[in-house]
């Protein structure tokens, strides 16, 4: 702090994935136990007021307020002995800020600006946690307690005023918002998984969130599907069997590692005269395809592929992007408004180190 | 709820009611159920051609993959297909209800009624069940049935202007005793 007699300082140190690799984040990463050891030696701490600590994936920030410099750096000291980083490595990735630059990011990160994934919804429930959190320690007080309900209220309005979050990002996402354009309401869709990989997991969790009525999955290999059906609740179909059961589902979502097409004209032809009043949507996640190109001139059949979503989702994010600055602005008034409430009780600034 | 606060308005001022109201059905009020169950009829045709043509809109936008923009505002597909469906069942119903409420007072004085009139007005209804039929057994769906239920939203359009009495309809001084 610029001199001993000054007001306490509001701050923010922590590093997220715009400066850090995903090598140096997983070490930086807390536990639970790492987490109660932080603020069971930030307790200790003298000059150190308030603690609050945002940590997920992508970004571990501590933002409190401290009588003085010196108490910020004893907590990043703590930080990195409980990380087992050197000290000098953090300082290479670190981002410190302080005033109203802290709320401002604060806003900015629960609003989904700071995040990997423009607007993405998630981080504003994981700040939320991480303030609890501190809640129920005690470890918040007077500023942070302002400082972090309001900056919810603001990332809320950010999040309203602009469209930051609108249009999906992740192939998996917009796979999902694609059904509900072809189904609407998804609770009595029939979603099948055929191939039981990566993706294939990713969009079945998709599915899932959006309340998809039934899952199955289906496999080359047998115990792979049972092991995902299990996971997912769903029901495992022997891949044999997929030709014949096709009219059976509303959506496939294709990954498989075949070399070849495994859906055909022909078998989505029959499927569709067995279910002339409802459309087969095909999610064709693999490479190469496993549904035969012509399966889209059927009339009641729509099909997907991964550069269709790929496609999608870039445009949706470009849109994202174009909102930006507009949201930018309305963190900044927001972060100024929350500023002048608590200046009068930290308006200490840290001197450069 | 500005629909009701304007119709309270306008029937409390009695200033604003025509003062001699042109009794076009003669003030049969069985006519005048046939014809405003008609007319109900075509605004619900009416309804379903719109609902084809967002139909079609929306299959445009997933077979071209154009979701944004306008077509971010339409309607999933199945839901347009249910939509169009029960404007069809409700349609049809209406219209061959108003046919035979007609069909009854025609039958009581045959020369009062345009044959051209009873002819065009029975054929839509026909092309209508027919279409019903053909979407219930599975075999006109989709685009397909969407086309035919614009194209037939415009033929009952043109063909308003032959649906006219032969001769006024009679008041209700020669309506028989016993209407039905």
């Amino acid at each position: 702090v610029s001199s001993p007699d000054v007001s306490p300082v509001l701050f923010v140190v922590g590093a997220s994935h715009q400066t850090t690799p995903i090598e140096l984040r997983e070490r930086l990463a807390l536990t639970p136990e790492k987490l109660a050891q932080l603020h069971d030696a930030a307790s200790r701490l003298a000059g150190l007021r308030e603690l609050a600590v945002v940590s997920t994936c992508n970004r571990v920030e501590l933002y409190g307020v401290a009588t003085d410099a010196n108490a910020v750096a004893a907590l990043e000291q703590e930080f990195c002995r409980l990380s087992g980083l050197d000290p000098a490595t953090f300082a290479t990735i670190r981002r410190l800020a302080d005033g109203s630059d802290a709320i401002r990011h604060l806003v900015a990160v629960a609003s989904g600006l700071e995040s990997q994934m423009l607007g993405e919804n998630e981080i504003f429930g994981q700040v939320k946690s991480a303030y609890e959190g501190a809640q129920q320690r005690r470890s918040v007080g007077p500023v942070l307690n302002r400082v972090f309900q309001k900056a919810f209220q603001s990332a809320k309005h950010v999040r309203t005023q602009t469209a930051i979050t609108v249009g999906q990002v992740s192939v998996a996402n917009v796979a999902v918002e694609l059904a509900g354009t072809i189904f609407g309401d998804l609770s009595a869709t029939r979603v099948m998984l055929l191939g039981a990989g990566d993706i294939s997991e990713k969009t079945a969790r998709a599915f899932q969130s959006r309340g998809a009525g039934s899952l199955t999955v289906a496999s080359r290999t047998l115990a792979r599907a049972l092991e995902l059906a299990t996971e997912f609740g769903a029901v495992a179909l022997p891949f044999e069997q997929v030709g014949q059961r096709l009219h059976e589902f509303d959506i496939l979502v294709c990954s498989t590692a075949a070399p070849h097409a495994v859906i055909t004209h022909g078998a989505v032809a029959t499927a569709l005269r067995r279910r002339p009043a409802h459309p087969l949507f095909f999610i064709d996640l693999a490479l190469p395809r496993d549904v035969e190109p012509d399966v889209a001139t059927l009339e009641n059949a729509f099909v997907y592929n991964l550069d269709d979503l790929a496609r999608i989702a870039e445009r949706n994010r470009a849109a994202r992007e174009a909102e930006v600055a507009r949201a930018l602005v309305l963190v900044g008034e927001r972060a100024d408004s929350i500023w002048r409430q608590v200046a009068p009780q930290a308006s200490g600034r840290l001197e450069p180190r | 709820m500005l629909s009701a606060a304007l119709t309270l308005l306008s029937l409390s001022v009695p200033a604003w009611d025509a003062e001699h109201r042109i009794n076009v059905f003669g003030g049969n009020a069985w006519i005048e159920f046939h014809a405003a169950l008609a007319l109900f009829s075509y605004g619900v045709f009416g309804l379903l051609s719109l609902t084809s043509i967002l139909f079609l809109l929306r299959h445009f936008s997933l077979k071209n993959k154009r979701l944004d923009g306008t077509f971010a505002f339409l309607p999933s597909i199945v839901d347009l297909d249910l939509i169009g469906h029960r404007l069809l069942i409700t349609g049809v119903v209406l219209l061959a209800t108003s046919l035979l409420v007609g069909a009854s007072w025609w039958m009581r004085d045959p020369g009062g009624v345009n044959p051209v009139k009873i002819a065009v007005t029975a054929s839509i209804w026909l092309a209508y069940a027919v279409a019903l039929t053909l979407r219930l057994r599975g075999r006109l769906q989709g685009k397909r049935l969407a086309k035919v239920c614009i194209v037939l939203f415009a033929v009952a359009l043109l063909s308003l202007s032959l649906i006219t009495p032969r001769r006024p309809v009679p008041g209700p001084a020669s309506v028989p005793s016993h209407q039905p």
